[in-house]
């Protein structure tokens, strides 16, 4: 394997993370609340394309706008039935809040599904690769990045081009005068939640077909996003797509170089560094 | 009629009283200044009146409708509009999107267009700025901007607070004689002034507040001539 292979499959899989992170740097940037569950949801997102396959043979691209959909909706009941209650409340009662559902969802998928490793049985539709100039790149990862891609150009579009998106930005900047130009903001902080755990769906469903599933795989991927946000910078959307691809390379290149059992602390210190030289992250964050 | 009639409003902040009992009008077509020394209760008025806090007894009414039962985002759609202290902008978002979230209710957002090109007309200084971001501009064409966003929902009755804050008295001037503009148009106006002169002289009547009550009403000319003026302004009336 050359380094070329290494940072390009480093590159792919940066997209995933991409994804995750901006569904936390989004919910965090226009309602400040740090969504703990946002790990939890992504790993519900993956155990939805299982079972969609499972149970009734869909393909997991097929998948991937359902579960979106899906977890668009399970955002706006999380919202409307336990966050919205503590968006006036403090930091405090909202990271007991979300801690509390990620816990649940832990425990509610141990005991339903067991704690087993899972992947996706499709071999003949995923197994493939592409050779570009001496690359070997497998599709199924190409095909997350393409979808993250996809997701979070979409993403940048609504926030950027329309009166919703605007109306998003307008109250990340300044809620109170939003509410005084008439921006009902705590529908905007529903919808912003939808969005937000929709993209934990996306990134649920990119993921299922590279990786096996198990009731704490969000626990490691939510660090990763955690990372990917602060380093793109708190609340940009671009930052956290920048940041993502950013921390793919550095995981992927340092267990080749040096060991996989290293690439986390590798991808840490990395960090680190950076915070020390840019503690504002990459970019400013102004959702967009 | 559409005015703005506020009876014995009292308001507290835990302990501390900000309103006891102020009571005052404002009718159509008119421009009435409240004045008073910092910390007299101006600012929780409007503030009040735009329901981001809520009165513990008195009432506010606009056109008869009662505005104390509403979220503040329901006042625009129904004609009051604040201009918030310290012009409050969208800092990184462009003056024509401003400008395009002033418009948010349904009925504004359907004339966005036109009614954005009679701002700028209103407001040359900012019609060359439409794709800047609102926070680059100077502090006059900001004023300038969160006039004009206020403008876009079409409002019947406009509320500035402070909005000589900060600003040249050059750049005053020209902005109290927008306002007088925007009277012509048929819009009222309550202004929250501590320039209390220029504002006097703009408005048709005028009230001062002292911790949290009415001591001084009359015409803008009555109230500049009044020897109760300056006390009630220094707080010691």
């Amino acid at each position: 394997m050359t380094l070329v292979q290494v940072v390009v499959s480093g590159l792919l899989i940066g997209g995933v993370y991409a994804l995750l992170a901006s569904g936390i740097t989004l919910v965090l940037g226009v309602m400040k609340v740090v969504n703990f569950a946002q790990g939890e949801l992504l790993m519900v997102s993956m155990y939805a394309t299982l079972l969609l396959n499972d149970g009734f043979g869909v393909h997991p691209y097929v998948a991937l706008p359902l579960v979106t959909v899906g977890m668009f909706l399970v955002g706006l009941v999380l919202h409307g039935g336990l966050l919205r209650w503590t968006i006036s409340g403090g930091h405090s009662q909202q990271i007991v809040l979300t801690l509390g559902v990620a816990i649940s969802l832990q425990s509610l998928a141990l005991l339903f599904l067991g704690g087993d490793y899972r992947t996706l049985q499709m071999e003949p539709f995923l197994g493939g690769s592409l050779q570009v100039g001496g690359i070997s790149i497998g599709t199924t990862r190409l095909a997350a990045f393409v979808i993250a891609v996809v997701a979070t150009g979409a993403l940048l579009l609504l926030l950027d081009r329309t009166l919703l998106g605007k109306a998003i930005r307008a109250t990340a900047m300044d809620s109170n005068a939003a509410q005084l130009m008439g921006i009902p903001v705590q529908r905007v902080y529903l919808v912003t939640m939808g969005i937000g755990v929709a993209l934990a769906g996306t990134a649920g469903a990119a993921l299922m077909p590279i990786f096996s599933v198990y009731p704490t795989v969000g626990v490691h991927l939510l660090l990763m996003g955690f990372v990917v946000v602060v380093l793109g910078g708190l609340g940009s959307v671009a930052g956290a797509f920048l940041g993502g691809l950013i921390i793919g390379v550095v995981e992927a290149v340092s267990s080749y170089l040096i060991s996989a059992s290293w690439s986390q602390a590798i991808v840490f210190a990395f960090f680190m560094i950076i915070l020390l030289v840019r503690p504002q992250g990459l970019l400013r964050g102004d959702v967009a | 009629m559409s005015s703005l009639e506020i009876d014995s409003v009292e308001l507290h902040y835990g302990q501390v009283e900000a309103l006891r009992g102020a009571t005052l009008r404002v009718d159509e077509g008119e421009i009435v200044a409240l004045v008073g020394a910092n910390g007299a209760g101006k600012s929780s008025l409007i503030n009040a009146i735009s329901g981001l806090f809520r009165p513990s007894a008195g009432s506010i009414r606009f056109g008869g409708e009662d505005l104390t039962a509403l979220s503040p985002h329901r006042l625009p759609a129904i004609g009051v509009v604040q201009v918030p202290e310290g012009r409050r902008l969208f800092p990184r978002l462009s003056v024509e999107d401003n400008l395009a979230l002033g418009a948010f209710h349904r009925a504004a957002r359907a004339k966005s267009k036109e009614t954005a090109e009679r701002v700028y007309d209103l407001m040359p200084a900012i019609a060359g700025r439409k794709k800047q971001a609102a926070g680059t501009l100077s502090g006059g064409e900001q004023q300038m901007v969160a006039i004009g966003r206020a403008l876009m929902a079409q409002p019947r009755l406009l509320m500035l607070d402070e909005p000589s804050l900060g600003l040249a008295p050059i750049i005053v001037a020209e902005m109290f004689k927008t306002i007088k503009l925007i009277r012509g148009e048929g819009t009222s106006v309550l202004l929250v002034e501590q320039n209390v002169r220029q504002a006097l002289g703009i408005s048709d009547r005028a009230y001062a507040l002292q911790q949290g009550r009415v001591v001084l009403e009359g015409t803008g000319q009555e109230m500049q001539d009044s020897p109760m003026l300056a006390p009630a302004m220094l707080g010691v009336a």
